[in-house]
């Protein structure tokens, strides 16, 4: 299929685009639900179509198919180009900046490769879970298991001379359960993911961990007192972080959001391009974006616009120090791109994404940063967040929890609320640990919508003096 | 195309004991603005037949190019797939037809060839001229043919347009509007509306005031109430509920919202922008109450659920989930006007943004207000606020649904993926909080 893509380029150049840009991709996918210990209906899908991308006239025209034929692509290709020819009166004069062309070939490994794993195999891992579930004698009425995987097949091409193939496969796995005692219910949900082959399954350990995750919440429900209402300490762990990190720390750095360009969808930001340098933390705080770490749910090696994957350092030192940027927000800005251009598929345009993004690590073991607490909370894992569309505004309920005194872990907290500023949150952090985990989730962004694979993570933090609800 | 249709399902009907294969060809345009310019064009030209097998009751599905060499691919593996799955105990068939069905949907001529940059470039010259700074948004207008066929004995087609203006006024960084239109023709867009709309709000929520933490009776516009009451939509599929993801469960024939509180799907509403004459069975689409003055009236299900259930299909699958096609919420008897009076003191929120549940099986949930929000006293508007969230429960606020307004609106947006149409509601003692600074 390589030859249509670079048909694509050639055929758009010959129409005037300034740049074009054409990528052929093949995603196979395999989903397996297991509801209240029966089998749902199993899906596999093989995706696979070219996406066009134009620039003309200071306009960017994207236009897709799956009709993977030279008629197929001549098609898309005259969409493109009479769709952004047609607004010519509105165009933002855009011209995607330019990169050096890439020429590359990688490939992320498979110990067991998914395309030779049967849908038995997956059924048997979800019964397993299931399994476990019921063996802790907890009662979960409602258990909702889903594990998936892909092998995500790219070959990207530019009028710059770039050629670039990947071969990305992900396995996945989300769960929903409701755990139910003394006539009250709590639920839980999380996700797990990473880059490579099905041997991923086996090492998250799915039915230990959800285990563990039922029994410490059937604690909760029985035995939890309510947060202290005064100021307190909060030690998070490091899937809080993570989302934090994700929410407030990485999002708000998206050069587009900062440019408008999601204000109707995803929102803005409240960073403005004069805060680099500006200080929005504690010296504890250094936030980076990496997609290199290998096996990584949001790994490449090169972004959706064929611009070199690199890790990018958001905050240093509680300093802002940079933004994520595609070729259209670099060309803005009028600096390079660092490689933050990501798509879902074929059929999307690439806008500015996170990949893995997490909290820098610090000297100090989790056990000394509770040591030096002698009245808090610790927040293992948690439920509800949201944050407002400029990433001021955020909420965590914590999941599992426990009471701190004297720098001693106690009995349950039942869901301990954080809902602070972005600002408060991350001048009141004074210490991180070493302890680094990196957590999956599913990014929403774009119209429509892109729900793209990130890790996001770090150390547990310390958070001193915060209200709690 | 439909040839490859036919292909396909001769292939499959021979190793299947249920099938259903649906062809969908769809042409979508986007233009996307920001800044009061195009940031992008966008345009999907796509065609794939959509599978569902059931062998030996192990069931598949999958999407797939409607070519010779990818179908027959396909058909290999949901066979070699099934043979090692286990048998699926939810699953209890699929529709028997042939069925007679209404009348196609809404195809509009003048909609699929209309000047999109135009309409754009209005909208944004309206919204400006009435005092946005700048505005955002997407107009997005698509062509869709279906046709369906199963082991059922259902051979049937569809073909429709539709189209969904969005826009987002700003007046400063910190007040903003957002407005929608959603339509199946030209006719039934209003832009002009959409753009005076947005700016208007963006204009009166200049210098917002930040504000006390409590309760507040909120007269909810037509977008967040579309936001909330698409929650009580989602938990009416048996799906949902059997999976802890509704807060239904246990609810049929009990109340479940205030007497003005009515809902029903109705796909056969040719205005309704996901409206179809079938559902994705095959089943001609129908009316059916949801909610009467508060009172839960049934659950949304396939033939295969109806049938574990022992009740009838309300012609709403998706095979693996039943959903809400074309939900519309009954409206009431009050103007805005004669809403607003009834709140001594309260707010008007005009959008909502990420509401995400902490159980959903109780319903506690929290919200984010976005764009203009209102502090209204005896009636009157006193000033603009920032920076609150509601922290509630759904199956309350649904209890505490005082009044709905005369005026019903089809909501389609980036935060409500499953169109509504709403009319304005009033819900009494909201819980506000707002972040520690």
């Amino acid at each position: 299929m390589e030859d249509l893509a670079d048909y694509a380029i050639e055929l758009a150049s010959r129409k005037g685009a300034a740049f074009a840009d054409a990528r052929y991709e093949k995603k196979l996918y395999n989903g397996f639900l297991l509801k209240n210990g029966i089998v749902q209906s199993s899906a596999f899908e093989e995706f696979e179509g070219i996406g066009v991308r134009v620039n003309i006239n200071g306009t960017v025209g994207f236009a897709c198919t799956n009709t993977l034929s030279r008629i197929g692509i001549k098609k898309a290709v005259e969409f493109a180009i009479r769709d952004s020819k047609a607004i010519s009166g509105l165009n933002n004069g855009v011209f995607l900046r330019k990169s050096s062309p890439a020429i590359s070939k990688y490939s992320v490994k498979e110990k067991i490769k998914i395309e030779e794993v049967g849908s038995d195999q997956h059924i048997t891992c979800l019964f397993d879970i299931e399994k476990a579930l019921l063996s802790t004698g907890v009662k979960v009425p409602f258990r909702y298991l889903y594990l998936s995987d892909s092998v995500d097949e790219k070959y990207y091409c530019n009028s710059e001379g770039s050629k670039v193939t990947s071969i990305v496969p992900r396995v996945n796995f989300y769960y929903f359960i409701t755990i139910a005692s003394r006539g009250k219910t709590a639920q839980r949900y999380w996700q797990y993911g990473k880059a490579g082959g099905f041997e991923a399954v086996t090492e998250f350990g799915f039915p230990e961990t959800l285990s563990n995750d039922v029994l410490s919440m059937k604690k909760n429900i029985e035995h939890a007192v309510k947060p202290p209402r005064e100021k307190t300490d909060v030690i998070v762990a490091p899937q809080i972080t993570g989302i934090m990190v994700h929410e407030s720390g990485g999002h708000p750095y998206e050069a587009d959001r900062i440019l408008g360009r999601e204000a109707a969808q995803a929102g803005e930001s409240f960073i403005t391009p004069d805060l680099v340098r500006s200080r929005i933390g504690s010296d504890a705080v250094n936030i980076s974006d990496d997609p290199t770490i290998p096996n990584s749910f949001g790994f490449y090696l090169y972004d959706d616009e064929g611009v070199k994957a690199q890790r990018k350092q958001l905050v240093k030192n509680g300093i802002i120090s940079n933004f994520l940027h595609n070729r259209e927000t670099a060309s803005v800005f009028n600096i390079d791109s660092n490689a933050s251009g990501r798509t879902t598929g074929f059929d999307r345009e690439p806008i500015v994404r996170m990949s893995n993004t997490f909290i820098e690590p610090g000297d100090q073991t989790e056990e000394e940063l509770i040591e030096d607490v002698k009245k808090g909370v610790y927040i293992k894992t948690f439920t509800e967040w949201n944050i407002d569309d400029k990433r001021e505004n955020q909420k965590y309920v914590g999941a599992e929890a426990y009471m701190i005194e004297e720098g001693r872990i106690l009995g349950p907290v039942s869901k301990p609320t954080i809902e602070i500023t972005t600002n408060a949150l991350y001048s009141s952090i004074d210490a991180v640990a070493n302890n680094t985990e990196y957590h999956a989730g599913t990014c929403g962004k774009g119209e429509p919508m892109q729900a793209l694979p990130v890790w996001f993570g770090g150390p547990s933090m310390r958070i001193r003096g915060i209200r709690l609800r | 195309m439909t040839d490859a249709l036919d292909y396909a399902f001769r292939k499959l009907r021979k190793v299947s004991d249920d099938a259903i294969a649906s062809l969908d060809e769809t042409n979508i345009a986007q233009i996307k603005f920001s800044n009061n310019k195009v940031s992008t064009t966008q345009r999907w030209i796509a065609s794939h037949i959509t599978i569902f097998a059931s062998i030996k009751n192990r069931t598949v599905s999958t999407i797939v190019s409607p070519e010779k060499k990818p179908i027959d691919k396909s058909i290999g593996r949901i066979v070699k797939f099934a043979s090692s799955l286990a048998k699926n105990e939810d699953y209890h068939g699929i529709a028997r037809g042939p069925f007679t069905y209404g009348k196609s949907q809404i195809f509009d001529k003048k909609l699929s060839k209309m000047d999109m940059a135009d309409a754009v470039e209005a909208s944004i010259n309206e919204a400006t001229t009435n005092g946005a700074l700048r505005c955002s948004g997407v107009f997005e207008k698509e062509v869709l043919k279906i046709t369906l066929k199963s082991t059922g004995g259902i051979d049937t087609r569809d073909e429709m347009t539709r189209a969904y203006f969005s826009i987002r006024s700003f007046s400063s960084k910190d007040a903003s509007g957002h407005s929608v239109s959603a339509s199946r023709n030209l006719k039934g867009l209003d832009f002009r509306k959409a753009a005076i709309e947005s700016s208007t709000i963006a204009l009166l929520a200049r210098n917002p005031s930040t504000l006390e933490e409590g309760t507040y009776d909120i007269f909810f516009e037509h977008l967040p109430s579309a936001n909330i009451l698409e929650n009580a939509s989602n938990s009416s599929s048996m799906f949902n509920v059997e999976a802890g993801l509704s807060f239904f469960i246990g609810s049929l024939g009990k109340k479940v919202g205030s007497e003005s509180l009515t809902m029903v799907d109705d796909a056969t509403a040719d205005w309704g922008i996901n409206s179809r004459r079938f559902d994705e069975e095959g089943v001609p689409c129908k009316k059916t109450e949801i909610i009467k003055k508060g009172v839960l009236k049934t659950y949304l299900h396939n033939t295969s659920t109806a049938s574990k259930y022992k009740t009838k299909t309300t012609a709403n699958a998706g095979i693996l989930a039943p959903r809400a096609i074309n939900p519309v919420v009954e409206k009431g008897n009050f103007n805005k006007e004669e809403m607003l009076g009834k709140i001594k003191k309260g707010l008007i929120v005009t959008n909502l943004w990420y509401t995400r549940f902490q159980n959903q099986a109780s319903g506690d949930f929290s919200t984010i207000p976005r764009d203009g929000i209102f502090l209204v006293e005896n009636g009157r508007i006193k000033k603009p606020v920032k920076g609150i969230r509601i922290n509630d429960n759904m199956l309350r606020m649904l209890r505490n649904i005082t009044s709905a307004s005369n005026e019903q609106r089809q909501i389609v947006g980036w935060e409500i993926e499953s169109p509504i149409t709403v009319p304005q509601i009033l819900v009494r003692k909201v819980p506000i909080t707002k972040s520690t600074e």
